[in-house]
């Protein structure tokens, strides 16, 4: 990938023309500084009432019992769990991109690294919802963390997967936020100086009082270095908790060897996929294009294409050790998922995540905005049905056909899911108002660099 | 700026609106004997460290014991939960299923990593809530967290010579020269 | 089916329309099932919302004074008293656990000789019927509240109106069981010179068999079946295993045969029948016959027996000119050979209410020479009395308005016959209609006096199942409501100077079974018999008279008119009148815990349905769950279809007990059409002085719409699993997948005496759900209501899994119960967070109800799915303060999200460990778990695994002996025994594979 990164910012700029370091905070700070216009208010009600209704959903929910859900006797998770690592899925491109494109001295991630990041932070919180509410008691969810309490000797089970995703999920929310807010402090001085009363009052405050100085920014970006060195392994470990989930488990379909790196490569795929869809709109509603420039989409399609392979390789493996291993329950889960009565879950997903990166293998239609666009929507709702199928396909039909049974979500379950990403729209919306969602000091720097490899093309 | 409160002198800035200019002038000037004070950019200037001779920052030692103090921790907390204080039959597996007690133990290790990281950093470079007020005066052009690149050059009584500073200086092409910004 | 099955993978289903699709075998596909109801979350929801008002506390007037001196209780601790079922006639022994006073669980009494410590579903449940909210509360006339002295005034003067208008006085009653109630009862008919009619409705022990014994002996009764003695047992059409009279001894007589056969040799069974009913599932052998062709084979078998028996000749003769036997021939031939090789080990029983083939059957019996082994008419079966005629005789004065009074005792008439219609009116204009009953039944409904009568735990009795088998009844608690004992009242309308029904008793104990006996050793013996719920010893039997052969004359007749009866035509469609395991003959079809048992065939709960055989489904062009409508003669009803593997093509049967008007408010039954049209007693014909509930000339008709059909099993393949075997013979070994002895990856653990373990052997359960309404009942598992159910989402911790193996016209049957397994390497101990669900150091797998949060981790990863989650609170669904009554103080109520499972019955282990310690003993695995305790046929052994000796160790040892799942290394504590079917003729001797 590195490659990529080099051969790109040789061949051509990633910000297009020569601003000037001053527009960069000027373009993007204008924004903030500006009232919104009708594009976002226009999102912002759509995206808010969206949150309505899965507050509602969720109420409802909390308040009659799990039982206005669609699940059963053998299918004890449905959308909740699917949400749950669909979202934390989503979760994983931000620090990626922050983090791993960084120590891999990718340049060209810094004009999106920032809304990456703010989209983790906000998919997190979309992920831990479910948790909460998929319990029966969800007013006992405090019980999942070990404190000491009255009860005589009373902890949690460690050995339990659910309880590394305790630690796991929070342990990544918490850091993530502090990396996110890390990048954001000089910013904040820069917006600090550009505005005036409470405005400034309140970006002074979240500057931390940041003074430009030469030494701050040497322990700075040492210190960014090193989250970035921690976040690398983190991000990955995340989702590999998460597959753990169901790789632990006795249940064909789920008990699989190959789950953390599958779900690993899938969460960068869906991932990648949400910023794109993400920066896409962003960029036009900003009028930053020449920031977030076509060549940053193209190297995100990229990825997207690599991912796209890595779980279509993930699948195949799955068919063929099912079939290699001769375990006739293995064997069975995989057929039923291919032909079974969610057979139709399963090609999707196949199609959406397997086939429609293909197109990316095309340089023109990587350029082409329509494209990407259709394509990493696709490619989400194909991931949501990955998880869609691992839990529920394996879950309806077991170990003993006498209690199999079938899934068929309630517009409960349709409400919450839609809550989530009335959640997740409303906090970027609101993030894309109050903070800089172009990282002006890493731009500045790569436009610093830019004229310099500039001056040393011309001599 | 407390730091610079053990010192007498008058500070001069120097306004530069690009970083190469910024660091050929703080390159000249130490070359010439001037005592560069600081250097206040909206971005970090590559090289910037070497020229002004800043050492090796020890930040990564607070992420190690951060770390080690985690992951320690943990282990040892899951450790006596499941054997000391709570031995317990849980699927017939035993007391100490170390692989079960792996994963918390990283994630621990990482969070209190970033803590110790974040916090080491903050507390070193005094960054806490201020009111711009008091950072007003600590920034010798409003513009430096922005388009605007500024060389502090610290006068002592005595060996400061004026007019070779004002030669020197014009010459590095800067957008303008702020002389006794500050007296300390 | 065009499907071809192989004679060793089980299979569950056809493709039912309720199932989703599937590649289980590769020609599934299209589209998923209609998922009935699940629209209609939100009207659920809102139910369970109302239902989380909360109760308001008990009032104090529900607290029941204890009717044994307090001394002897300790509040908190429980009681326990011998009594008798009132349930059903079949009186079978029982104990009520008794806490404060009131009776909390009901056990089968293991001193009772005929019932020897079973107690069937139907038994449990009555518990549930005692604490039902909506029995009768007190007397009423014409609808209005009254005291019992106004009711008794008012029935005497009425009576003296009737009897000085000269006109008839008629108690029609079901078979009084009770020695003492029948002498209450003629007594009181004596001041009035009026008759006792006693009938019985719904199938089993019909008239034909008594008046079949009348020609044949002189005396209308029904012999005691002795099926423990039977090495070959042959049944036309009968159910005795299900829904007989006395279904419990029937089931024990035959378990002890079964589980005799590793010394006695495999025993043979015989079913001939249209209906896959209990009984022929547990057949070794199996036929599809109409009734007119069982009748046939009937008088076929008798012919051949009888030229190859001496003293048969008359009767030979009297068969010649039947009609030729068709594909039957040569099995026929074969069965008479096997019958006649097991002279006097064999029995030969029939449910038909038809004369030819009862005396048939009779005279195969008497000269096989089983009279006096397998059919005892010396002792016979006093369980049914009636005979058909004099229902008729009964009807017909009624209609020509004879009779003047009638008393209705524990019957629904109106809506158990054919004609309720009729009967409704003529009760209107009766002088005086009196029901004496403890439900508003349609009959109570038409009787102007209503007499609300005691649950039979809240009265005395004494019960005389057979000859010298005399047992008791005390109430185990006082009285819920103003209601009375039904007897006492008739003590009242008699004018007898003791209305106390119990000295009434008691006296005449005194005279009858304790004569001679002085005041004080009278106080003892009966003191002693209250106690033990019996009287100890035999009691001297009714000199067993010499029966009269029986005149040739008559019985040749009968035969011959039986012998020239229309041959068979063979595709007629005819309805069969079938009893269900749950619900009988429907007298206690308002019990929740009985609608929600999954019927064992069908595995429908709460709705009936008509089963169907699968090519004839397909000529009628219905699915499962499509409403079918269903005429004979002027009468119909319209039931959802369920296409039933073993079902005779031209049969369809037709389950009895449903659709009655007084089934209030049932937990979320919805079963379109309205109630009335599921009334399959409409169907029934009274003919010749007969009530015919099987053979009746009908026809089907699709009649649009669907029923919701809550099944509990929707998959149809099992996709060849491992997970039941049936083997040939009791010494074949089962090929299962097993995981060599040892292999643990974490090492042992200390097996500290008990380790809990049970063994369930299939051969001898007969998937009678007993045990699964002995778990409810002990563990207050909720009923959850037919959408919940129709949700998969059934609370039931113990389920009874069905399987079929072979051709899908006629396959065997095999039951599964399925139970938590207490695996040692449980997989959903180690994914609970909290650590809600943990291993104790007996071996069991612990659920920690407070503990859980509900994250269903632990049902998702069982492999067994024996865990139950709750969805909806439901246990504050059960508002009636009476009908909290039920619950069991001993097992903690489960609130709403969280998980629940079987756990051995833990509060027993418990209570008996308790015990042992206060005693000092260390031993102290003898105890028995709920669904053990109930089960009829024995088959459930339970004990401490690291015993070498003993019932679960014999077991355990046997090479039937299989683990499901077991090649997952879960280690699971539960070890099934396979079922044998014994397809070779030859019984005694073992030999390979049939």
């Amino acid at each position: 990938m590195s490659a990529i990164g080099h051969s790109l910012s040789a061949s051509q700029p990633l910000i297009l023309g020569d601003p000037g370091y001053g527009a960069i905070a000027h373009d993007v700070a204008g924004s903030l500084e500006g009232r919104p216009g009708t594009a976002w208010w226009a999102a912002f009600l759509v995206a808010a009432s969206a949150l309505g209704v899965g507050v509602v959903a969720i109420g409802y929910t909390i308040a009659v019992g799990i039982g206005t859900w669609g699940l059963n006797r053998t299918v004890g998770w449905g959308f909740d769990i699917t949400n749950f690592v669909f979202w934390v899925g989503i979760g994983h491109a931000g620090t990626l991109i922050s983090a791993i494109l960084l120590l891999l001295r990718q340049r060209w991630r810094t004009s999106i690294a920032r809304a990456a990041e703010a989209m983790t932070i906000f998919a997190v919180m979309c992920a831990a919802l479910f948790p909460f509410i998929h319990m029966g008691r969800p007013w006992l969810a405090f019980w999942m963390g070990p404190y000491p309490n009255t009860r005589g000797s009373l902890w949690v089970n460690f050995r339990s997967p659910l309880v590394w995703d305790v630690f796991a999920i929070s342990t990544y929310f918490t850091v993530s936020l502090l990396f996110w807010y890390l990048g954001m402090v000089p910013d904040f001085g820069t917006l600090r100086d550009r505005t005036r009363g409470l405005k400034q009052r309140i970006y002074g405050w979240l500057s931390l009082g940041w003074d430009g100085s030469a030494r701050t920014w040497q322990r700075y970006e040492k210190a960014c270095l090193l989250m970035a060195g921690l976040a690398t392994p983190l991000v990955v470990s995340v989702h590999t908790i998460v597959s753990f989930d169901f790789a632990t488990s006795v249940i064909p379909g789920w008990h699989t060897t190959i789950f953390p790196p599958y779900f690993v490569a899938g969460a960068v795929f869906s991932g990648f996929a949400m910023v794109i869809t993400l920066l896409m709109v962003t960029r036009k509603v900003m009028h930053i294009e020449y920031l977030i420039t076509d060549k940053h989409l193209e190297q995100m399609a990229k990825v997207l294409l690599t991912t796209g392979m890595l779980v279509g390789f993930a699948y195949t493996t799955e068919l063929f050790t099912a079939w290699y291993s001769g375990n006739m329950y293995e064997r069975f889960t995989f057929m039923n998922r291919a032909m079974g009565p969610y057979a139709w879950a399963y090609w999707l997903m196949f199609c959406c995540n397997v086939f429609v990166p293909q197109v990316f293998w095309s340089k023109r239609l990587r350029h082409s905005a329509a494209v990407l666009f259709v394509g990493s929507l696709l490619v989400n709702v194909g991931m949501w049905f990955e998880r869609f199928n691992i839990v529920v396909t394996s879950l309806h039909r077991d170990y003993l056909p006498s209690s199999w049974s079938h899934y068929v979500p309630t517009l409960t379950e349709v409400g919450i899911l839609v809550g989530s990403f009335g959640l997740f729209f409303t906090c970027f919306l609101l993030f894309v108002r109050v903070a800089p969602v172009v990282a002006f000091h890493e731009v500045k720097h790569t436009l610093a660099q830019q004229r310099e490899e500039a001056r040393h093309a011309a001599a | 700026m407390p730091r610079l409160e053990a010192e007498r002198g008058r500070l001069h800035a120097l306004i530069f609106e690009d970083p190469e200019k910024t660091l050929a002038a703080v390159r000249q000037l130490k070359g010439e004997g001037f005592e560069v004070r600081d250097v206040y950019s909206p971005f970090p200037i590559h090289g910037m460290d070497e020229a002004l001779g800043l050492r090796e920052t020890r930040l990564a030692y607070a992420t190690l014991i951060g770390g080690l103090l985690g992951g320690l921790g943990k282990l040892a907390f899951q450790t006596w939960v499941h054997v000391v204080d709570w031995p317990y039959n849980i699927g017939g597996k035993p007391d100490l299923a170390f692989p079960a007690l792996v994963p918390v133990t990283f994630e621990l290790a990482v969070l209190f990593a970033a803590f110790a990281t974040i916090g080491t950093l903050f507390v070193g470079r005094r960054l806490w809530p201020r009111w711009r007020s008091e950072k007003a005066a600590d920034q010798p052009h409003p513009r430096v967290t922005d388009d605007r690149f500024a060389v502090m050059v610290l006068e002592r009584d005595g060996s400061f010579a004026p007019g070779h500073f004002r030669r020197l200086s014009a010459g590095l092409g800067p957008e303008e020269v702020i002389e006794g910004w500050r007296v300390l | 089916m065009t499907r071809e099955r192989d004679t060793k993978t089980p299979w569950m289903d056809l493709d039912t329309s309720l199932a989703p699709r599937g590649p289980e075998r590769s020609d599934e596909g299209g589209a998923t099932p209609a998922f009935f109801a699940r629209r209609d979350f939100l009207k659920l929801a809102g139910i369970s919302a109302t239902a989380l008002a909360a109760c308001e506390r008990l009032p104090v007037r529900h607290a029941i004074p204890l009717l044994v001196p307090a001394e002897d209780v300790t509040p908190g601790v429980a009681v326990h008293y011998a009594g008798t079922c009132t349930a059903c006639p079949a009186a079978c022994g029982l104990v009520a656990t008794v806490r404060d006073g009131r009776p909390v669980k009901l056990e089968g009494h293991k001193g009772h000789a005929l019932s020897q410590g079973g107690l069937c579903a139907v038994g449990q449940a009555d518990l549930r019927a005692l604490y039902d909210g909506h029995r009768l509360q007190r007397p009423s006339l014409g609808g209005k509240d009254v005291t019992w002295a106004e009711l008794d005034a008012a029935v005497k003067t009425k009576l003296d109106e009737v009897q000085a208008a000269g006109k008839k006085v008629v108690v029609l009653s079901s078979t009084l069981v009770s020695p003492s109630a029948r002498q209450a009862v003629l007594s009181f008919l004596a001041a009035y010179n009026g008759t006792l009619i006693e009938h019985d409705p719904g199938p089993g022990a019909p008239s034909a068999l008594r008046e079949a014994y009348q020609i044949l002996s002189g005396r209308a009764l029904a012999p005691w079946f002795d099926a423990s003695k039977a090495d070959l047992l042959v049944s036309l059409g009968d159910d005795p295993l299900g829904t007989g009279p006395d279904p419990v001894a029937f089931t024990a007589s035959w378990a002890a045969r079964r589980r005799a056969a590793e010394s006695q040799g495999a025993p043979r069974h015989v079913q001939i029948e249209g209906s896959l009913s209990l009984t022929g599932a547990n057949a070794d052998e199996r036929w599809l016959a109409t009734s007119a062709e069982r009748r046939l084979i009937a008088l076929s078998l008798l012919s051949q027996v009888a030229h190859r028996s001496q003293g048969g000749q008359a009767v030979a003769d009297a068969l010649k000119g039947l009609a030729p036997l068709g594909e039957f021939a040569s099995r026929v031939e074969a069965l008479a050979g096997e019958l006649l090789k097991h002279r006097g080990h064999g029995l030969v029983v029939s449910g038909a209410n038809d004369l030819g083939e009862q005396l048939a059957v009779a005279l195969l019996n008497r000269l096989l020479g089983n009279e006096g082994k397998t059919v005892d008419l010396t002792r016979p079966s006093l369980l049914r009395r009636g005979l058909d005629r004099e229902l008729a005789g009964l009807l017909t004065s009624l209609a020509s308005g004879d009779v003047g009074a009638l008393f209705v005792l524990g019957l629904d008439p109106v809506e158990q016959g054919p004609d309720g219609e009729a009967l409704k009116a003529a009760l209107g204009k009766l002088p005086l209609a009196v029901a004496i009953t403890d439900r508003p039944t349609a009959t109570a409904a038409a009787c102007r006096v209503v007499a609300a009568a005691h649950h039979g735990l809240e009265s005395w009795g004494d019960f005389e199942p057979r000859p010298g088998v005399l047992t008791l009844s005390q109430p185990m608690t006082r009285p819920l409501f103003a209601t009375r004992s039904a007897f006492e009242s008739f003590l009242h309308w008699s004018g007898v100077p003791t209305t106390d029904y119990r000295l009434y008793l008691m006296e005449r104990w005194r005279k009858d079974v304790f004569p001679g006996a002085q005041a004080a050793d009278f106080g003892a013996l009966w003191t002693a018999a209250v106690a033990s719920g019996s009287v100890s010893g035999a009691v001297a039997v009714a000199a067993a008279s010499a029966l009269p052969s029986g005149s040739a004359g008559p019985v040749t007749e009968a035969l011959a008119t039986a012998a020239r009866a229309t041959p068979p035509s063979h595709d007629a469609l005819e309805a069969e009148l079938i009893a269900e395991v749950a619900l009988r003959d429907g007298r206690r079809a308002h019990i929740p815990w009985l609608r929600e048992l999954p019927d064992p065939l069908t595995r429908a709960s709460w709705v009936p349905c008509v089963r169907v055989a699968p090519k004839r489904a397909a000529k009628l062009g219905v699915k499962d769950g499509d409403l079918i409508t269903v005429e004979a003669g002027k009468a119909s009803v319209t039931m959802g279809v369920r296409i039933m593997p073993g079902q005779h093509e031209s049969v369809l049967a037709i389950p009895v007990g449903y659709g009655r008007t007084d089934e209030v408010k049932l937990a979320g039954v919805e079963a379109p059409p309205s109630a009335s049209a599921q009334n399959a007693y409409r169907l029934a014909k009274l003919e010749g002085g007969r009530l015919l509930l099987s053979g009746l000339p009908a026809s089907a008709r699709p009649s649009g719409g669907r029923s919701p059909l809550p099944l509990m099993q929707v998959q149809s393949e099992t996709a060849g699993r491992p997970v039941i075997h049936q083997v040939a013979s009791y010494q074949e070994k089962v090929h299962g997948e097993h995981l060599p002895e040892g292999r643990d990856l974490f090492g042992p653990k200390p097996q500290p005496s008990p380790q809990w373990h049970m063994a369930i052997d299939l051969d001898a359960c007969t998937g009678c759900s007993a045990c699964v309404v002995a778990c409810q009942a002990e563990n207050n598992i909720a009923s959850v209501g037919a959408e919940e159910m129709g949700r998969h989402r059934d609370m039931h911790w113990l389920r009874i899994d069905r399987y079929y193996v072979g051709d899908a016209d006629n396959p065997d049957v095999l039951f599964e119960p399925m139970l938590c397994q207490q695996c040692g390497h449980a997989p959903c101990e180690t994914v609970c967070p909290v650590a809600a669900t943990v291993h104790s150091t007996d071996g069991l797998n612990q659920q920690v109800y407070n503990r859980c949060v509900g994250t269903r981790y632990c049902a998702n990863n069982c492999p067994y799915k024996t865990r139950r989650f709750n969805w909806f609170n439901n246990e504050k669904k059960l508002t009636d303060p009476v009908e909290r009554l039920v619950l069991n103080p001993d097992v903690v109520v489960r609130s709403r999200g969280v998980m629940e499972k079987c756990t051995f019955c833990v509060q027993r282990l418990q209570a008996s460990r308790i015990a042992a310690q206060k005693e000092g003993r260390q031993e102290w695995a003898s105890v028995e778990t709920a669904c053990q305790e109930s089960c009829p046929a024995r088959a459930i052994s339970f004990g401490d695994q690291n015993q070498a000796e003993g019932a679960l160790a014999a077991q355990r040892k046997k090479p039937r002996a299989f683990q499901v799942l077991a090649e997952l290394g879960v280690e699971p504590r539960v070890t099934y025994l396979a079922r044998v079917r014994n397809r070779q003729g030859a019984t005694g001797h073992h030999g390979e594979e049939a």
